[in-house]
Order: C-alpha cells, then structure tokens, then sequence
C-alpha cells in the first residue's frame, strides 16, 4: 500500500530530514511511529500525503514513495485525498468551516460530488464514527477530542485508502486522547483501514498497533512489533520503555505469542497473568519508609506563600453555574504539587486566579499573608511566575538572552545583576550555549527551557507550569522533569497542571484533583493514587504500576517501577533474566 | 466567540445575498445622499427598529458601546475645520483651530449618525446570517472561489485569533508587563511587544490552515459543488424589490427636495 525506496528528503535549511529511507506497508496494517522530536517523523507523514514536495517550499528528494500505485511526487496532494487522509495535530486550526457538517462536507465539495453522494456517504460516516449529536454544532464549540474526531470523520468522507495520523492526541486531554485513539482502532479493526499513526503515547498506543516503526535522525532505527520491538538493539537508546515492558524485564517476565515465541506483554492485564504464571498472585505492599521519595521531599513545607479563601469565580457566559467554588488552597513554601482534572474542570482559571490574570468573584487571595489586590502587576511577577504552555505566547525578543533578560529590564535592574541573574538561570537549564540564538526558532523542548528561565530569572517564589511536558517525547519530557525537579530541590515552590500521571506518580509529591471547580483531594500523590477506581469518575488514567497496585489490593500503591521492583524482589523473586530498564 | 444567533425573526430567513444587497450595498449608499440631518434621524431609528426586531442578546447589544464610542470620537475632528453657522467658541493651539459652531455641529452629527446606520446594517447582516450564508451570498455575486473561501476563513478564525492576541497578553502581564496601567504611549509600546509573538503564533497557526485546505482537496481544477446551496425565495424577492424601489424613490426625490 504504502513504500518508500531509497527516499531522502532535505529542507530548504539543508537539513537532511529523511534519508534513504527504504519501507513497505501492507493493505490493513496498524503502523505506529514514534521516536524522538525532530527526528524525521512528521517528514515520513507529509511524504506520503505529498505535503513534501509540493507545499514545503524549498524540499528537495531523491527516491520516490508510492501511495496505492501513485508516486506521490508525481501527485499534487489536493488530487491525493481520496486515496490518502491525513489528520494533523492542531485541533483547532485543521477544521476550516464553521459547523461539522460543513467540515465533512467540504472536501467531496472540492472535488465536485453531487450532492446525493454527498449526503450518502455523511450518513455512513456520521453512523461509523458516532458524532451524530455533533453534526449541526460549531467547530468552536467542541472539545479537543471531539475535534479531532471531526478531523477523522472528515477524511472517512473521501473514502481514503490510507489513513495518516500526525500526533493527533499531544493536545488533548486523557478523555480526549481515549475518544481518538478508540476511533483509530474501530479504524483499523473493524473497517481495516492502512494507518500510519504518528505519536510519543506508547504506553496506551502499544497494545493496540500490529508494527512500531522508531524514526530518529531521519532514519529507521527499529522495525518490528510492539511486543517485540526492544529486542532491537538500537531502540532503547532512542526511546525509554513503556512502564509494562520496563516492569516486565526488570522482573525476568515474558509471554508466548501466537508463534510460540517468547515476548513482552504489553498491557497491565497481560503482565498480571505472566506474573501470575510464574506464582505472584498477590504479593506483599512495599514497605512503608517515612523517608521515601518524593513524599519526603528533600525541601519540606515551610511558611504559607499562598492562600486562597473561599476564591469563587464565573466566566461573563456561565451566568448559571460558577467555574471555580468556594475553594480554600494553601500553598507552603518548598513545595511541589500538581494540579490534576479533565479539561475544564477548573486548572486553567485556577492558575489565572493565583496569577492575576483573572479577578476572583469572590473570597480573597493572600500573598505572604497580603490581599493580591494590593501587588501592581510587575511586584507580583516577583512572587508568582507563570509559564504558559505554548511557549511561542511568551518570546518578545530577537535572542534567547534578551527573551530572558525582558522580565528584568521591565522591573528596570541595573544591566550587570540582569546579566549576572541570566547566565546563573541560563546555565543551570543548560541554555546558554543558545543565548544569541532567536528564541522561536529552537525545538520545542529547548523553547519550553526558554520559558521557564525567563520566569525563573525574575526569582518569584512560587513557578506555576502549565503542562511543560505536553507534545514532548519521553527522552525530552523525562529531562524536563529533572530539570523542574532540581528547580525544586534548590527550594523553589512549583505548582505544575499536567494530565501525565506517570510524571504525577515519577516526580510530584502533592496532588490537587480539581473537578467542577472544586478541590476534590488534595493529599501526597500517594494516598490520592490510592483512591483506585473512585478517581476514573474524573477522567484519571492511572499509570500502570499504580493499576497493577490496585489489582493486587496495596494500600497504599506503589508509584514507581522501582518501588514496585522492590517490593516484588523482597518476595524472593527468581532473578530477572533479561536487562532493565532505559537507564 | 459567534455574532450570528439563530432565531425567528423575518431576516434570519432571508437569504444572505438579500441581506447582502438591501442591508450592505442598497440602504448603506442611501445615507450618503442625505444631507438633513432629521433624513438621517428618521433612517437611524428605522435601523434601530429593525435591530430591535432581531431581539440581540445583552452581549450583541454591548457591541454598540464601542461603536458609539468611535463614531463619536470621530466625529469631534470635524471641529477641526470651519463649517460656517454660527459660531459658539474657537481656541486657536499653534497648529490645531478647534472650532465649535452651528456648522461643525451639524456637520458632526451627520457623520455620527451615517457611521452608526452603516454599522447597524452591519450588524443586522452578521447577527441574522450565519457564515456558510454570508459566503453563499457573496458567491451569488459572482465573486471568484478563493475570495468567498478567504472570507469563510476569515468568518471562521477571527475569534480564535483575539483568544491567541489575549494569551500573548496574559503571557506577557505574568512577566509584569501591565496593558492596563500608564500612560497611552506607555500601553501603545507594551502592546506593540506583543506583536512579534502574535506574527509567530499565527504563521504557524496558518501553516496548518493551509495544509488541511490543501488535504481536503482545496485549490483542485475541477467543477466544484455546492452541498449548502439556498434557494432565493418569494420573500427574498419581494424584499430586494422592496428595497431597489425605496433606494429609486429616495434617488428621485431627491432630484425635487433637499432631503
């Protein structure tokens, strides 16, 4: 269906991309692709629906692609759509009409289809992927998941042989992401459609896709099937085990496939019967030690920065019902808490409560003990620094050293505690080898480093981050949370809003869950995680040692692979025959 | 963020291109041929009445605020010139000669009020039409593809660009830079600071825009169909003949009165 010989691809930068990039994807196959940022994966994508060549100025290739008999580079991509359709990652600005059913229609529109036909294949469609309720409403008015589901129920409308999917879930929220990704595999294994679905998400995607291609530097480094894939050499040096495969080899555990071959299990319930097999039914809970990270904390709780009382706030819309209810918060000194809840259930207005940025209906906010009112708006960016999640919202200068400089020359510092507060925050983000470069024109994850040291540099006692880890592969995210975690060992208070539990239970000790505007717990990640089955009532994906911990009934859960590994090999478990884990 | 708001009233069944012809072009020149200022009255409460009529929300109704507030302003620099009458008070300022007379009174009043008939009939086409209608009335014009599909893009984007201008706002407030304290200078100079992200934020915002026009076909050299495609109705007719023969009969009357 798909294949690709000999093909390389440079941008108009001289950036080779791609390179002699030899594939085949067969009729009906489930591809996952991943690898990390900026290694070749999007170029892969637009080489098959011929965005490279013809809309990427300046791309040059050798070689060629073929799509279902059509040499891409031989095909303009408009005239493609009804043999390729593609799904991009911006929910937002991929729909192009007004209302769904104008977004559905428009494509077969554009290449002239009565409007019989038309209307044949929306009925089809709207029945096949379930959006029905969705078709007279305004794409404005959708959430994220449901977005990306018009986008997939548009290019069904072509009646597509192939269908590409370029990280359609890194904006969305774990509903969303569940509502593509159970679209993607209806998809795949009820119409048996082609997918090539790009994305960084391996520890939900994994069970589901027949074959996981590793992109990086423009080459395939691993091709193979999920449950064999990090038998590869290369692959662990590109992408960290999903917590099931890491768990499993830690602990010497593998399961048959069909072909009788030994391999790793892939889902939590797959990894519970192969423990099973080997006698774990319920093991022993780790020992609890008062000193155990993260509860413990290397900087403990201090003195109340923040308070707020009984803050309440309404959107002018919402005349009915309040976004944020009488909520009480306080936050210490030292620490370091995530802000967890399904989208809309109050982060965002949460944080732009504490930041000033909205004004509460009531209740009050203190600061060191002092109403907020009473903080122009530079005195309390020096106590509250707020980073944004799209970091392109934030640079206003030319150079990564001016970007960061900006919050303090606003304050009017003298030029040498300006350059002296710089190259510390630069440094320690490990930043300054790009301070004379533009800011947006670094990768993302630098971009985000950026951000968070032109927050840092202006020292606000407490550094609220809004989803830093978002759209970052797992080599790049696990370095963003070291370097947020040692901004916390240093004694900074950080607030973080995240929907990645697994960087909830790898790294932060307190948890606020947030549901309709209010607090539902706030407690250590611990005894929240500990709530089991009560937390999918808010739409919490728990990672996959805390799901095998409540299968085995510990209270309270593990939260680490290593605290669960340890737990395990006090039980005197036979010893692991196979390597650990990325580290 | 939408103007448009389904209801009931007779012009949100009009076809857009009515609404387009007798609101936008045929009662939008009908001011401009009027120079007694009770003409332009009698024209501003009938806009006002029609816009009543199409019972606005609080929301639609706050629109006018900005609008009174700009037609206003506007109109003060018509006390800039001499406009003869009766003259009431001058200040000579080196460059500047503010003149208030009878003249410059009446000159300014006039202006207010086409600016805010012409802004009504605006809103009575943005407010009643939804924007699949506008672009299908603006292609009954016979205006080419790319331009309706522009103006569809347009329709469909505007409110998530001020969302993307406001984040650039907020993102840079929480670096203590204030949009709402100072001088106007000093605001003029911060909000320009956002620009640069703004220009960012949307070429990539664009980029993807113009691959998914691209993927869904846009641009092809075929005959393309219209799905959506309203008919003109009696009503519709009835209406542009109704307001062709209002803008002939002015027209007329005018040759004989000073209207």
């Amino acid at each position: 269906m798909i294949r690709f010989d000999n093909y390389s691809c440079t941008y108009s930068s001289g950036k080779p991309m791609l390179h002699q990039l030899n594939l085949n994807i067969t009729p009906g196959e489930f591809v996952f692709v991943t690898g990390p940022s900026g290694g070749g994966k999007s170029t892969l994508c637009f080489s098959i629906n011929g965005l490279i060549p013809h809309e990427t100025e300046g791309s040059t290739y050798q070689g060629s692609v073929t799509v279902d008999g059509n040499r891409v580079q031989d095909v303009y991509p408009n005239d493609l759509v009804s043999v390729v359709g593609t799904v991009l990652q911006d929910p937002e600005w991929q729909l192009v009409r007004g209302t769904v059913k104008e977004e559905l229609t428009f494509a077969l529109e554009n290449m002239g289809f009565p409007a019989e036909e038309i209307d044949r294949r929306l009925e089809e469609v709207v029945e096949r992927v379930e959006i029905q309720s969705l078709l007279l409403r305004s794409t404005l008015d959708l959430s994220g998941g449901q977005k990306q589901r018009v986008a997939i129920a548009a290019c069904l409308m072509t009646k597509p042989k192939v269908i590409v999917l370029d990280e359609p879930t890194a904006e969305l929220d774990p509903l969303g992401k569940e509502m593509v990704l159970e679209t993607i595999r209806q998809l795949h294994q009820e119409w048996g459609y082609t997918i090539v679905f790009v994305d960084h998400n391996l520890d939900v995607s994994m069970p589901y896709v027949d074959r996981v291609i590793v992109v990086a530097e423009g080459e395939i480094v691993a091709d193979a099937p999920p449950n064999r894939l990090y038998d590869e050499p290369l692959v662990r040096e590109w992408l960290p085990m999903p917590q099931v495969i890491e768990l499993a080899r830690k602990l010497g555990v593998k399961i048959e496939d069909e072909q009788h071959r030994d391999c790793d299990p892939l889902s939590v319930e797959e990894l519970r019967k192969a423990l099973h097999n080997r006698g774990i039914v319920r093991p022993e809970p780790p020992r609890q030690e008062s000193d155990r990270m993260p509860e413990g904390g290397v900087a403990p709780a201090g003195e109340t920065l923040l308070e707020l009382r009984n803050i309440t706030f309404r959107y002018r819309k919402q005349e009915d019902e309040m976004t944020i209810k009488p909520l009480n918060l306080k936050i210490g000194r030292g620490e370091f808490a995530a802000v967890i809840g399904r989208n809309g259930a109050g982060k965002s207005t949460l944080c732009k409560l504490i930041t000033g940025l909205l004004k509460p209906h009531g209740g009050e906010l203190l600061i060191h003990g002092k109403p907020s009112r009473e903080y122009r708006a530079d005195q309390r960016a020096r106590h509250i620094g707020f980073v944004f999640q799209n970091p392109d919202y934030q640079f206003v200068r030319r150079t990564v050293y001016d970007e960061v400089a900006y919050g303090l020359s606003v304050q009017k510092l003298p030029a040498s505690e300006i350059e002296e507060r710089v190259m510390k925050v630069t440094k320690l983000l490990q930043i300054d080898k790009y301070l004379e470069e533009h800011p947006h024109f670094l990768s993302r994850g630098e971009r985000r480093r950026v951000a968070i040291a032109s927050i840092l540099v202006m020292q606000p006692e407490v550094i609220i981050l809004d989803e830093p880890t978002t759209g970052l592969d797992s080599v790049r995210c696990r370095e963003m949370m070291d370097y947020i975690a040692e901004l916390w060992r240093q004694g900074h208070t950080i607030i973080m809003l995240t929907h990645d539990m697994r960087v909830v239970a790898d790294y932060i000790p307190r948890t606020i869950v947030l549901s309709q505007g209010q607090i539902v717990w706030d407690a250590p990640t611990r005894e929240v995680f500990s709530k089991g089955k009560e937390l999918e009532r808010y739409h919490i994906t728990l990672p996959p040692v805390v799901e095998l911990s409540h299968i085995w009934g510990w209270t309270p859960t593990a939260l680490t692979s290593d605290e669960l590994v340890e737990a395990l090999s006090a039980a005197a478990l036979p010893e692991p025959a196979f390597g650990g884990g990325v580290e | 963020m939408q103007l448009y708001y389904p209801s009931n009233s007779l012009l949100h069944y009009l076809h857009g291109f009515t609404k387009i012809l007798v609101f936008g072009l045929l009662l939008t020149f009908i001011p401009l041929f009027m120079d007694q200022l009770v003409s332009l009255t009698v024209l501003l409460l009938v806009c006002l009445a029609l816009f009543i009529y199409i019972r606005p929300s609080r929301w639609h109704w706050l629109l006018l605020v900005p609008v009174l507030i700009l037609s206003f302003t506007m109109s003060l620099s018509y006390f800039l010139s001499d406009a003869g009458g009766t003259l009431y008070f001058q200040a000579d300022l080196g460059y500047w000669k503010i003149i208030i007379s009878s003249g410059n009174i009446a000159v300014s009043l006039k202006f207010m009020c086409r600016m805010l008939i012409w802004c009504l009939l605006f809103f009575l086409i943005l407010f009643t039409t939804s924007n699949e209608d506008i672009v299908m009335g603006l292609k009954k014009f016979g205006l080419p593809e790319f331009v309706t599909l522009s103006v569809s893009l347009a329709l469909r984007y505007w409110s998530l660009m001020i969302f993307d201008v406001k984040t650039v706002m907020d993102a840079q407030y929480v670096r203590g830079v204030d949009f709402r304290s100072g001088n106007l200078y000093a605001r003029s100079v911060r909000f320009a600071s956002t620009l640069v992200p703004v220009l960012f934020v949307f070429l990539k915002r664009f980029r993807t825009t113009s691959f998914a026009l691209t993927l869904k076909g846009a641009g092809r050299k075929n005959k393309r169909t219209y799905y959506y495609n309203p008919r003109i109705t009696g009503i519709d007719k009835r209406v542009i003949l109704a307001g062709g023969l209002l803008f002939i009969t002015w027209l007329g009357l005018r040759c004989f009165f000073t209207l």
